[in-house]
């Protein structure tokens, strides 16, 4: 039975606006606001564009340092009340100290350091898309040293990575001491499938570097696109 | 009593006469398993629920694969003012009106053609020295228009070597686009024992390995 059409929403029909609707929640707005959809309450809400989507506003990031943060790499950059980033893990603290991430779907690997730490380290990520990027440091022995990496792909979380378990994908790299000669900022795009999947960054080939000592001035960052 | 049989959508208006309409209720908006994080985005003649375009869209060329740099159809030496080819059979391409283009029948890629709007871009590069000396590259438009600072990679230990990485950021106008000025390329600024394309020693396998452009759409 339908009855007589007075107001929408205690709004007059000649008033109609979209705060009006009742899954439309609408505060504080300011220009250039959007609708994005909030799925805890089914309502579209009004936010800045800016702060819905941008890719610096999801992922991970993690890294070394030999003695106390703020050594060895930008720590702080990723404030967890600021950015839902992990800050960087240094060497000798306790594991839960010093690492922030999104949220659980990105774990950390190895989840501490130790005197055995490989040197195929990375995070385990939900499936999506990645832009990943990192710092990387070697401790080169001759003027001549240098070492390759390469980003890959490995297995579910729970799963040790290997050099057997995972595959190269995206360009080469290079750590080196001598100046200005080679890239040494790795970043690629890759897309995971599985609910969880390994990314690290894993040596290709060195010479004369030592590979235990290059990852505690390493520092990932991984951004879900 | 009388009823009004008047409906917005599916909505009826209760015995108050009061009505709840949702969006999905209106004639232009179409809502389909909305997820959290999508908006309402205008298509040009509705609005409908999808991811914001434009934020995340990129193409990221340079797969690590093995194949030869004179493969992209040239031979010799390696000049000022040449392009510097990336290699990827597979190039990850989600801005949308954007195309690769590859050197014919192969995956060398030589420009990248972009519409109107403006662009991140970022740049790795490797290459093969035939003495003391270096490359430099920077980003251009394949009609000439600088569009980047160098980047330089070698042992030339000199004070005016740029870092070894290109960043830019670019605004693609329809007037470029209009004038053809949308095709990207990297170009060759200084190539000081540089090998070649061919000969001995030549750049081999070790572009198609190392180089990388990324390039994200902003706005």
């Amino acid at each position: 039975m339908s009855h007589l059409i007075n107001k929408v929403n205690n709004s007059s029909l000649s008033s109609l606006s979209i705060e009006d609707f009742s899954n439309i929640n609408v505060s504080s707005l300011i220009s250039n606001d959007i609708f994005s959809y909030n799925d805890s309450n089914s309502k579209y809400e009004n936010a800045q564009a800016s702060s819905v989507s941008s890719e610096d506003n999801r992922g991970a990031n993690w890294g070394y340092a030999t003695t106390s943060p703020g050594v060895g790499g930008n720590v702080n950059v990723y404030h967890p009340t600021n950015r839902p980033f992990m800050i960087f893990y240094y060497y000798g603290a306790a594991a839960t100290t010093h690492r922030w991430f999104q949220d659980t779907n990105y774990t950390m690997w190895p989840t501490r350091t130790a005197s055995s730490y490989s040197y195929l380290s990375g995070i385990y990520v939900p499936a999506g898309t990645h832009k990943v990027k990192c710092t990387i440091q070697g401790n080169h022995f001759t003027t001549s040293s240098e070492c390759v990496f390469r980003f890959c792909k490995g297995p579910t979380q729970g799963t040790t990575p290997t050099t057997s378990n995972t595959t190269f994908v995206g360009p080469h790299f290079y750590s080196a001491v001598r100046q200005g000669r080679f890239s040494s900022i790795p970043m690629a795009i890759i897309t995971t499938t599985n609910a969880t999947e390994f990314i690290g960054l894993r040596c290709v080939s060195a010479t004369s570097v030592s590979l235990s000592s290059m990852a505690t001035n390493a520092a990932m960052h991984i951004e879900t696109l | 009593m009388s009823h009004n049989k008047v409906k917005i959508g599916t909505a009826e208006p209760d015995i108050g006469g009061n009505i709840a309409p949702s969006l999905s209720d209106l004639s232009n908006v179409s809502i389909s398993s909305p997820q959290s994080g999508h908006s309402l985005v205008y298509n040009g003649s509705s609005w409908e629920t999808g991811a914001i375009s434009g934020s995340t869209s990129y193409i990221f060329i340079g797969e690590g694969a093995s194949d030869n740099y004179s493969n992209t159809g040239n031979s010799g030496n390696i000049s000022v003012g040449n392009k510097w080819y990336l290699y990827d059979s597979s190039p990850q391409n989600t801005i949308s009106g954007s195309t690769i283009n590859k050197v014919s029948g192969t995956h060398w890629v030589e420009t990248v053609t972009l519409p109107a709007g403006t662009y991140v871009f970022e740049a790795q590069f490797n290459c093969v020295l035939s003495a003391t000396g270096g490359l430099t590259l920077a980003l251009y438009t394949s009609t000439g228009s600088r569009l980047s600072a160098n980047a330089f990679i070698g042992d030339s230990l000199t004070a005016s070597a740029p870092s070894s990485t290109i960043s830019a950021s670019v605004e693609i106008t329809s007037t470029m686009v209009s004038n053809n000025q949308n095709l990207i390329q990297l170009q060759v600024i200084v190539a000081s024992n540089v090998a070649g394309y061919t000969g001995s020693p030549s750049q081999g396998n070790t572009p198609s390995e190392f180089n990388l452009l990324y390039i994200r759409k902003v706005s």
